[in-house]
């Protein structure tokens, strides 16, 4: 082999007979390679799939925070809400609204002694204080005899200011 | 067919190799195996046991590496060459190395009895695989594929001088391979 070839010695080495690779080759390389290439669009699907049930659990986690996040949120809130203080206004006593309306000037005066005497009435059915009331009313606006209103006039209110129109009938009369 | 519309082709068919296309696969199989084949014997200084191992390795790397290929870049065939070129090397290293074997006294025996014939063709193989690229592309040429000078000068878009010179070159180089050892 240490001999240097012949120039038609190395023609020969380089142009050999060639046999062509067998039908049974052939078709082996073939199965195996095609496999291969199949197997690539299996991993392909599977691929596919994965991704599609990563997606639906994604949107599933997602639904499900959604659907937990106002509990949190209420929970957060109560926390840090301070306790419920009730503040209760004690309504005004009608003694008070009494007094409050003999310190008041015409035309306000009367209005608010005919509350004071409503609130006698109705509150505490003292109805002699409620008719000192709505006497006091008349007169310090006498115009409000002249007109009963059936709607917020009570049984009183109307008996007095029928009186008092009376009174003014008698008087002019009598003049 | 133009440099082109083999571009557009062979990409065509990577894509759908790519997607699991198994009849893409065997079209491109069809076409390219006889070439290949016919190669790879060449390369294997005929040795249809050694060719036959190389051509099923080089295809089973090539399906599996068909991402690498870029159509652009070259032909399918030529890069199903460069696969094969470099499973021959390792395949003639890995012989190399099985057939000599030293025994428990020293002696340094021989794996498998080999005639004249079958070690002048390993020999050859064994050459063609340590020659530049440039010198194997020409004596293939020539000795392969059959051309003439004055073709592959054209194929080449170079002198016929040039060619010519290129090729003594590469058979001194053989020459002087082979003989070396």
């Amino acid at each position: 082999m240490s001999d240097m070839p012949a120039p038609d010695d190395l023609e020969a080495l380089l142009t050999p007979n060639l046999m062509p690779a067998s039908a049974a080759v052939r078709g082996l390389i073939e199965r195996r390679s095609s496999g291969a290439v199949r197997s690539r669009l299996w991993l392909r699907r599977g691929r596919l799939v994965v991704a599609l049930a990563a997606c639906y659990l994604a949107g599933m986690v997602t639904i499900d925070f959604l659907r937990m996040r106002p509990d949190i949120v209420t929970v957060g809130v109560l926390r840090t809400l301070p306790e419920r203080i009730v503040v209760v206004i004690p309504a005004e006593a009608p003694l008070a609204v009494e007094l409050r309306a003999e310190q008041a000037l015409p035309p306000e005066q009367a209005q608010v002694y005919f509350t004071a005497g409503k609130r006698y009435a109705t509150e505490a059915g003292d109805w002699d204080s409620a008719l000192r009331c709505y006497r006091n009313a008349l007169d310090a606006d006498p115009k409000q005899a002249e007109r009963i209103d059936p709607d917020n006039d009570d049984w009183l209110t109307m008996a007095l200011k029928l009186d008092r129109q009376k009174e003014k009938e008698n008087a002019k009369h009598e003049n | 067919m133009s440099e082109a519309d083999r571009v557009w082709r062979e990409r065509g068919l990577r894509e759908a190799v790519l997607a699991g296309d198994e009849r893409a696969w065997r079209t491109w199989y069809d076409e390219s195996f006889a070439a290949l084949d016919a190669y790879v014997a060449w390369r294997c200084g005929g040795l249809r046991d050694l060719a036959d191992e190389v051509l099923q390795e080089t295809w089973l790397v090539a399906v599996r590496r068909v991402r690498d290929f870029q159509p652009d870049r070259g032909a399918f065939q030529a890069w199903l060459r460069g696969i094969a070129g470099g499973v021959i090397r390792n395949r003639l290293r890995r012989r190399q190395r099985d057939r000599t074997v030293v025994s428990l006294n020293g002696d340094v025996a021989s794996g498998q009895p080999h005639t004249d014939k079958r070690e002048r063709k390993e020999r050859v193989a064994e050459v063609l695989a340590k020659l530049p690229e440039h010198y194997e592309a020409v004596l293939r040429a020539k000795y392969l594929d059959g051309k003439t000078m004055a073709e592959i000068a054209t194929e080449w878009n170079d002198s016929l001088k040039s060619v010519e010179s290129l090729l003594t070159r590469a058979r001194d180089a053989f020459r002087q391979t082979y003989s070396e050892e």
